[in-house]
């Protein structure tokens, strides 16, 4: 299996630089996973963010960026219980990564230190 | 559990997410989906859950939830249908003689289809264009005698009458058209044209849009002339011609006052050239003449735009009266009706170029020659299907289902008929410039562009794919494995092979069928052209400049010059179709008018020795300028129910209104003066210079070119002004029989081409033949059979199946080509040895067909049959 060892590598190169931008809706939805705590699944998600932030989701647009952030590590997921609701349907679990964890703190700390270099009076100006 | 049943949305928006959503996705995210449907329910009506439930799933359909392309989850399935034609190719390229005979087969069929299409589609769409075109129409007048005799023209005065009286029609404009008329430019340059004096609505009428000038006052002065495009440029070198000056007919100045673009080929109206209609009385004062509703002339036609409301029915009763009102006491009743300008090319009382019984047949004959080529492919296919036992057998073992199975060879078929239908393209690109000049048009590909070819060629497509394909599909899908890989052969050989043989019975009748048409219609065309009364060979008509002194001297001269027998200056040859002249006949002392019309064939007294016409009695008419004396034929007599030809000579004659009179001086034979669909006419011959229009000069043996040279330089030393002209009678006349010498050109290129197909497909029949019994010839040799026994052994099995055809085309030959006959006055009978004809050629060639590999395989060394395998 080399090829699989090198293809990790990369990857994690690419962790370790930092340069994983996430997008705004990204950070929104990384965001609810980890509030939701184990009970986020696709409907719950939605569910939060339309409660919370008043704002209409698609199932298309969230599952679309669900599999993007779990392909790039940043979520893992994993089947529930089957039960008679939802057509007997199996929900999917998603829980934030440790990466996941070190991106979004990563995301936050960029926030902040921009936030901190506002010069005091360069906000009060702003009326 | 009620609620769960409630909420179970419509199962082909779940199908539809199903279908394309990713396996790993499918189950959660579809959970996802019906969770929300619950949700909703509970807020609002099913009806909109439901839509907002499709809209999330069309929100699901991005690329990063879909299936992928390749791999084995796979959004469209194509891995089978590849299959299906890499095997499909395999197959083709085995059996080389076999696809190289069926690809053949239908080439030919299909080739012979695309040209009848665009034969017809060409026809059918003659004078199409007009705007409006149903409510275009034109008067045409029937005229009741003894029979009804039918014309497409009107009496001079017909449309100013009835453009005064009533208040029908958008445009009213009549046309008078006339043939090669001399036109002049400068003292130079003499063209000879078609002419047409009209009126200015018929640019409103029929679509002739102006490339120069305009409509409206292009035609306002007496001599203004309008012309299209090309012929101005033949004319004058420049399209737009606008001022310039012609001479036209000796007496009329023209001067171009509007340019029209080129007339499309699918019309019949093909004047290129038109002057205004207050010309007309510088021509002849009879075609305008308000009074002239005596006679009728072939050049006058009236066309007329019906108001939108306008029925014909009220045009038509509206003009009821007029021959009452106008030309009483006339026993050649007219009637006046209207022919739908889309009729006019298909009517063949009124003249049209083909009638639509004709078009019809020629698309049942297209549609015999593919159902030919493709009984060809079932019978190959199904022989075929025998060696192709095991591959199904293997097939339906490793799972194939009868679907499959069936897939696969309609995949076969499909590739053969494309093959095909590129071949067949290709062909009958190339033979059209063989075959439009048969056809007498320009028959062009350009066509293809038709939108009508987009429709005609996929159902063609299809038709022949699944015509051809779908029962050897069906039968061989049945075959069952067990039986198949047995080896024992999985059909029924014995009825297999009896519908082999009803599919070539029907292909053998086919051609049969064309074979009798083809006979009976040139045996019908021989019959017509050969013996007309009169002798019609080397006869050359040349033009009569003048009628005066000057046309006896050029006669004198002309009949001077060693290679012409004999010379006559007339008003037509006995038959013609350019110059009829039917008059009413006053016999004696009669008050009324014989009931019958009588022709009037002006001619000196040479007539009857440069046709050959035989007196029957009494004397040749005296030489004369003008009408003193008649001869009459026998079917005056006929209709006179006079049975004496003495008894008639010197009783007087009186024809034309009354104006000419004269003792009868003679009988001759009868002869034919129009085509075998009509009648023969009655016939006076008299002395009458003033209408003499052409010179006939019997030729003698020798070079005609020579003979027409010397005659061309008398007669234009006579007239230099004018234009020499010449035709042979023969040549004219057979202009009599235009459409049928179109049709017997095209059934005999079909019969050719069913043959053709017949054969390759008993060729291929027969090589299998061969192959599969050379066991069994093998053991007739060994046990003393001869070679002429076993090719006896072929060639009666084929035999039979051709008498069987013969069985079914006779009847149904007879039954056609005697319909046919029915158009002919004059017709032969259909003879047992048309019938004997067309079986023995299609026996003959069947024979030829199959001697090849029949003696081949007859001549066979034993020994390497047997040993083979």
């Amino acid at each position: 299996m080399p090829d699989k060892n090198i293809k990790t590598t990369f990857k994690y190169n690419i962790i370790e630089m930092g340069k994983h931008h996430l997008g705004e809706f990204e950070e929104i939805v990384m965001l609810t996973v980890a509030i939701l705590h184990g009970e986020a699944y696709g409907i719950s998600i939605i569910d939060e963010i339309e409660t919370r932030l008043k704002r209409k989701v698609s199932i298309g647009a969230l599952q679309t960026v669900l599999r993007r952030l779990e392909k790039k590590g940043l979520l893992t997921s994993a089947f529930g219980e089957t039960t008679k609701v939802r057509g007997g349907k199996r929900k999917r679990y998603f829980t934030v990564t440790k990466y996941g964890k070190k991106v979004l703190q990563e995301a936050k700390e960029q926030r902040m230190g921009l936030w901190n270099a506002i010069p005091e009076f360069a906000l009060n100006t702003i009326q | 559990m009620s609620k769960q049943t409630n909420s179970r949305p419509p199962q082909w928006m779940i199908s539809f997410f199903r279908w394309f959503c990713h396996q790993d996705y499918q189950e959660d995210i579809e959970g996802d989906l019906l969770e929300r449907l619950e949700q909703r329910r509970n807020g609002m009506s099913v009806k909109r859950a439901n839509r907002l439930f499709f809209f999330d799933i069309i929100k699901l359909f991005r690329p990063s939830l879909m299936k992928s392309f390749l791999g084995n989850q796979k959004l469209i399935y194509s891995d089978m249908y590849i299959t299906h034609f890499k095997i499909a190719w395999r197959t083709l390229l085995r059996n080389k003689g076999f696809t190289a005979i069926n690809i053949a087969g239908l080439t030919l069929g299909i080739a012979c289809c695309m040209l009848i299409f665009s034969f017809v589609n060409y026809h059918k769409s003659f004078d199409s264009y007009h705007d409006d075109s149903d409510r275009i129409y034109r008067f045409v007048t029937e005229q009741h005698r003894e029979i009804v005799r039918y014309t497409a023209a009107s009496t001079n005065p017909m449309g100013n009458v009835f453009r005064e009286e009533y208040d029908l029609a958008e445009y009213v404009a009549h046309v008078c058209s006339v043939e090669e008329m001399l036109v002049k430019i400068g003292d130079e340059n003499k063209f000879q044209e078609d002419v047409s004096f009209a009126e200015p609505d018929f640019f409103n009428i029929l679509k002739l849009p102006f490339l120069h000038g305009d409509s409206e006052n292009a035609f306002q002065e007496i001599g203004s002339v309008v012309l299209t495009e090309s012929l101005a440029i033949k004319l004058f070198g420049t399209a737009n011609a606008i001022g310039e000056v012609l001479e036209i007919n000796g007496n009329i100045q023209g001067k171009i006052t509007g340019v029209l673009e080129d007339i499309p080929p699918n019309s019949d109206f093909q004047t290129a050239l038109y002057i205004s209609y207050n010309t007309l009385p510088q021509f002849s004062e009879w075609y305008a003449s308000d009074e002239a509703w005596g006679g009728l002339s072939s050049a006058m036609q009236c066309f007329i735009k019906l108001k939108p409301t306008t029925t014909v029915a009220m045009v038509e009763s509206a003009v009821e009266g007029y021959p009452e009102r106008f030309r009483p006491g006339h026993n050649n009743r007219h009637v006046y009706k209207l022919q739908s300008i889309n009729d006019i090319h298909f009517s063949e009382q009124y003249g049209g170029v083909l009638s639509k019984s004709n078009l019809n047949a020629l698309l049942i004959i297209g549609l015999f020659l593919l159902i030919t080529a493709c009984f060809n492919f079932i019978n190959l296919a199904t022989a075929l299907s025998i060696n192709r036992l095991k591959e199904v057998g293997v097939t339906k073992v490793m799972g194939g289902s009868q679907v499959n199975l069936f897939w696969r060879f309609m995949a076969e078929t499909s590739l053969i008929t494309i093959a095909a239908f590129t071949f067949g393209l290709i062909v009958s690109y190339l033979s059209l410039d063989y075959i439009n000049p048969w056809l007498g048009d320009s028959l062009r590909f350009n066509y293809l562009f038709n939108s009508n070819y987009f429709i005609f060629i996929p159902i063609l497509l299809l038709f022949v794919v699944f015509a051809a394909g779908s029962y050897p599909g069906i039968n061989m899908a049945r075959f069952s494995p067990i039986e198949a890989l047995k080896g024992s052969n999985g059909i029924n050989k014995k009825q297999g092979f009896s519908l082999r043989k009803s599919l070539i019975v029907a292909q053998f009748s086919i051609s049969q069928l064309l074979v009798i048409g083809m006979i009976v219609m040139i045996a019908q065309l021989k019959y017509a052209q050969a013996d007309l009364g009169f002798n019609k060979d080397a006869i050359l008509l040349i033009p009569i400049g003048s009628k005066d002194d000057k046309m006896k001297t050029l006669k004198n001269q002309l009949s001077e010059l060693s290679q012409v027998e004999s010379i006559t200056s007339c008003y037509a040859s006995p038959a013609s179709n350019e110059h009829y002249w039917g008059t009413s006949v006053w016999y004696e002392n009669r008050e009324e008018a014989e009931i019958f019309n009588i022709q009037f064939k002006g001619a000196d007294t040479d007539y009857l020795t440069t046709f050959d016409i035989e007196l029957v009695a009494g004397r040749n008419l005296l030489p004369n300028d003008s009408i003193e004396e008649f001869l009459v034929n026998e079917t005056f007599l006929v209709n006179m129910n006079i049975p004496d030809a003495q008894s008639v000579i010197g009783k007087t004659l009186t024809i034309n209104g009354k104006s000419f009179s004269g003792p009868i001086v003679g009988v001759v034979a009868d002869f034919y003066d129009l085509s075998f669909r009509s009648q023969k006419s009655a016939i006076c011959i008299t002395t009458s210079m003033d209408n003499y229009n052409n010179y006939a000069l019997r030729l003698g043996e020798g070079n005609f070119n020579e003979a027409i040279a010397s005659i061309e330089a008398l007669w234009t030393k006579q007239y230099p002004e004018s234009i020499f002209t010449f035709e042979f009678l023969d040549e004219q006349l057979e202009g009599f029989y235009e459409t049928e010498m179109v049709l017997v050109n095209v059934i005999k290129t079909f019969s050719i081409v069913a043959i053709l197909i017949g054969c390759l497909g008993l060729f291929g029949l027969i090589s299998f033949m061969a192959a599969n019994r050379k066991k069994e010839i093998a053991i007739r040799k060994i046990l003393g059979g001869t070679i002429s026994q076993i090719l006896g052994i072929f060639s009666s099995e084929f035999l039979k199946l051709i008498m069987i055809a013969a069985i079914i085309a006779i009847p149904i030959g007879w039954w056609a080509m005697n319909d046919w006959l029915q158009n002919f006055a004059y017709k032969i009978t259909i003879n047992v040895w048309v019938f004997l004809l067309a079986v023995g050629i299609s026996a003959i060639i069947s024979l030829i067909t199959i001697s090849y590999q029949s003696f081949k395989a007859a001549t066979a060394n034993p020994v390497d049959s047997l040993r083979a395998n």
